[in-house]
C-alpha cells in the first residue's frame, strides 16, 4: 500500500471518531444516551438502518459471491419490503406509544418478566457473538491479503469503535453512520466505475453484461420451489420475510435505530425508505461481483484468491501437483480469454448462428475452467483438511489491491473499516440499552440505583460501562473466532438459529391476545428445541429456520392452555 | 413508567409525507417490490 492510500485510510478512521465523539457530547440522561433524544430525522434513520445492516462482511463478501455463484443471494433481500410494511404499520406506533427503551421491555408489559428476560438473553447471547464476528471478518480478509497482524487489526477497529459509542451514544451511532455511508458509496461506487473501465477496448457494458450472464453471474431470480436450495424466491419471500420482520421488529440494534425518530411518522418513513433502497444497492454490489468476474475473463486470474492456502500448499507435500494445476489454469484461462473474445466480436458482426455457436465455445471452456479450479481446491483439502476452501471473501479485494489505482485502494480500504465500525457501534449501543434497561434497571433495586439527577447520571454511567464490557467481549470473541466458511452466510446462520424464536414471541404478544406469559415462554422454550434440532439433523436452509421457530412459537402458544395471563400494566423498567 | 423523568417526550403520529394515507404508502412499496421482482425477472431471462 502507498503512503497515499495510508492518509485515506488513517483520516478517514480518525475523522469517524472525532466526529463521533463531537456529535455525541451533552448526553444528561438516558434517553439522550441511548434514544440520541429521540430528535432524528428519517433521512439519518434510513442511513442508519442500512449501515447497521451492511457491516463490512456484506461489502468483502457479497462481491465474492456475485463472482463465484451470481446474484441468486439478491432473493434473500425480495422480504425486505414486505417486513418493514408490518412492522411500519403495527411495531412502530405501539414501541412509539410505550415509550421503551427496548422492544423487550414491551414484553414484560403483554407477558411476564421471564419472557421479556428470555428474549433479551437471546439477543444478548446472539448479538454479543456476532458483534465479536463483525470485527473479525474484515480483520482476517485484511491480515491474510495484506500481511496485517489480525489481532492489531481486531483490536484497533475494536477499540476506535468503542471510543465513540461509549462516549457518545446513540447520537455518535447514527451521526457517525451517515458519515460512514457516504465513504462507503464514495469508495464502492468509484470501483464499479473503474471496473467496467477497465475492460478491454472494443467491449462494452453490454457486452460485459451478456459474458456475465450467459456464464450463468446474472441469475436474480429463481421461482423454483425447493427446500434444499438456499436461495430462492420463495425461500427469500417467505423465509426472508420471517428473517427480516424478526431482524427489524425485535433485534434491539435496529430497533434502537428508528426508536431514536423524533415522532412515528419520521421512524415510520425511514424504514420504509429503507424498503425502496436496499434491494438495489444489494444488487449493485452483487453487481459489481459479477463485473470482476468478467474482469477477469480478460486477465489472469489466480486458480485459488486466499494467497495463505496457497503459499501453503505450495510448500506442502502437494506442491508439484498444485503447481501443475496452476498451468493448466493459465492455459484454460488464455483458451477462454480467446473465446470470450470471439464471442465478443460474433455479437458485434451481428449473426446469430455464429454468436450462439461461439456462446457454446465460451460456456464450454468457462466449465474448463471451473473444473480445474475445483481440482485445485481438492489438492488445497487434500493437503490440509482444516484449509479454508472457500475464497468467495478475498475476491474483491484482491481485484482492489492489484488492479486499483493508488488512493482508490485507501478509500475502499477505508469503506471496508467504516462499514465495520458502522454495524459494531449500532450493536454495542444495543447491546448496552438492553444491559442497561432489561437487567440494570429492571433487577437492581431502586435504592441502590438513587433517585433524580443522581439516577439518571448513574444509568448513563452504567449504559457507558456495558458499551465498553461489551465492546470487550466482542474484541475478545473476534481474536478466537475459528475458521469458518462464507462469513456473511455464518453470521446469518446464526442469526436464524434465534431470531425465528423471538419473532414468534414478539407476534404472539402483537396479536395473539388470548396467549399468556407461561404458554409462551414454554413454546418458546419448544420452538428453539426444534430449530436447533433442525440446524444439527436436517439439511433444511437456514432460512427456513426463522419460519420454524417463529410458527412453532406461535403454534405450540395456542395449543398450550391459556396461563399465565395479565392484564397488561407498566413494565418496572 | 410515565414517571420516569428521564423519558423522552411522546412524539405523535401524523399523515406520511406523501400519498395522503399510510395504507397508500404501504401499497405503493408493495408494487414497487412486485415491479423490482418483475424487472429482476426480466433481467434474469434477457441475459442468461
Amino acid at each position: 500500500m502507498s503512503s497515499i492510500d495510508w492518509v485515506v485510510v488513517g483520516a478517514s478512521l480518525l475523522g469517524i471518531v472525532l466526529y463521533g465523539v463531537w456529535r455525541g457530547r451533552g448526553n444528561a440522561d438516558l434517553g439522550g444516551y441511548l434514544l440520541a433524544g429521540r430528535t432524528m430525522r428519517w433521512p439519518a434513520i434510513t442511513l442508519s438502518i442500512m449501515a447497521t445492516q451492511a457491516s463490512a462482511i456484506t461489502f468483502l463478501s457479497a462481491p465474492g459471491q456475485g463472482f463465484a455463484d451470481g446474484m441468486r443471494f439478491l432473493q434473500f433481500y425480495l422480504g425486505l419490503p414486505i417486513a418493514v410494511i408490518i412492522l411500519a404499520a403495527t411495531a412502530v406506533p405501539i414501541y412509539h406509544r410505550l415509550k421503551v427503551y427496548t422492544a423487550y421491555e414491551y414484553l414484560e408489559r403483554r407477558f411476564d418478566s421471564k419472557t421479556r428476560t428470555l428474549a433479551a438473553s437471546l439477543f444478548l447471547v446472539q448479538r454479543g457473538l456476532a458483534a465479536g464476528l463483525t470485527i473479525y471478518a474484515p480483520s482476517l480478509i485484511l491480515s491474510v491479503l495484506l500481511g496485517w497482524n489480525i489481532y492489531i487489526t481486531n483490536l484497533l477497529i475494536g477499540t476506535l469503535v468503542v471510543v465513540y459509542t461509549a462516549s457518545g451514544g446513540a447520537k455518535a451511532v447514527q451521526y457517525t453512520q451517515v458519515m460512514q455511508m457516504a465513504i462507503i458509496f464514495l469508495g464502492f461506487g468509484i470501483a464499479l466505475v473503474l471496473i467496467l473501465n477497465s475492460l478491454p477496448p472494443g467491449v462494452s457494458f453490454l457486452d460485459a453484461a451478456l459474458v456475465a450472464g450467459k456464464l450463468g453471474k446474472l441469475n436474480a431470480i429463481d421461482f423454483s420451489f425447493d427446500l434444499q436450495n438456499r436461495y430462492t424466491f420463495w425461500s427469500g419471500i417467505l423465509g426472508g420475510t420471517f428473517l427480516m420482520l424478526s431482524y427489524f421488529g425485535t433485534d434491539q440494534s435496529q430497533v434502537g435505530r428508528y426508536l431514536t425518530g423524533r415522532s412515528v411518522t419520521e421512524s415510520r418513513v425511514g424504514l420504509l425508505a429503507n424498503g425502496v433502497v436496499k434491494i438495489p444497492m444489494q444488487f449493485a454490489i452483487l453487481f459489481l461481483g459479477a463485473m470482476v468476474y468478467v474482469f477477469y475473463l480478460f486477465a489472469s486470474p489466480p486458480v485459488f484468491f486466499n494467497p495463505v492456502e496457497v503459499d501453503r500448499v505450495r510448500s506442502g507435500v502437494y506442491g508439484e501437483e498444485f503447481r501443475a494445476v496452476e498451468s493448466r489454469y493459465e492455459e484454460v484461462s488464455a483458451e477462454r480469454n480467446q473465446r470470450v473474445r470471439e464471442y465478443v466480436e460474433a455479437r458485434h458482426a451481428g449473426d446469430a448462428a455464429v454468436v450462439a455457436e461461439a456462446e457454446r465455445a465460451l460456456q464450454g471452456s468457462d466449465a474448463d475452467a471451473k473444473a480445474v479450479r475445483t481440482d485445485a481446491v481438492a489438492i488445497i483439502q487434500k493437503s490440509d483438511p482444516d484449509a479454508q476452501t472457500s475464497d468467495t471473501n478475498y475476491v474483491f479485494l484482491s481485484f482492489v489491491l492489484g488492479h486499483m489505482p493508488v488512493g482508490v485502494i485507501g478509500l475502499v480500504l477505508a469503506a471496508i473499516f467504516a462499514a465495520s465500525m458502522s454495524s459494531t457501534s449500532a450493536e454495542l449501543n444495543a447491546l448496552s440499552s438492553t444491559t442497561s434497561v432489561d437487567f440494570y434497571k429492571r433487577f437492581v433495586p431502586k435504592a441502590r440505583q438513587g433517585e433524580g439527577p443522581t439516577a439518571a447520571r448513574r444509568e448513563v454511567l452504567v449504559s457507558k460501562a456495558a458499551t465498553v464490557f461489551w465492546g470487550i467481549f466482542a474484541i475478545a470473541f473476534a481474536e478466537y473466532a475459528s475458521r469458518l466458511g462464507s462469513l456473511i452466510e455464518a453470521v446469518n446462520i446464526l442469526g436464524s438459529l434465534v431470531y425465528g424464536t423471538i419473532l414468534g414471541i414478539f407476534l404472539v404478544a402483537f396479536y395473539l391476545k388470548r396467549v399468556g406469559g407461561t404458554s409462551v415462554f414454554a413454546a418458546a422454550l419448544i420452538a428453539e428445541t426444534a430449530v436447533v434440532a433442525c440446524f444439527l439433523y436436517t439439511d433444511l436452509s437456514f432460512l427456513w429456520y426463522n419460519a420454524v421457530g417463529c410458527l412453532g412459537v406461535v403454534g405450540v402458544s395456542l395449543l398450550l392452555p391459556k396461563s399465565g395471563m395479565k392484564t397488561p400494566e407498566p413494565a418496572a423498567a | 413508567m410515565s414517571g420516569d423523568a428521564s423519558r423522552p417526550k411522546e412524539p405523535e403520529e401524523g399523515p406520511p409525507p406523501l400519498l395522503g394515507s399510510w395504507p397508500a404508502v404501504y401499497a405503493a412499496l408493495l408494487i414497487y417490490l412486485a415491479a423490482i421482482v418483475a424487472l429482476l425477472a426480466w433481467f434474469t431471462k434477457a441475459l442468461s
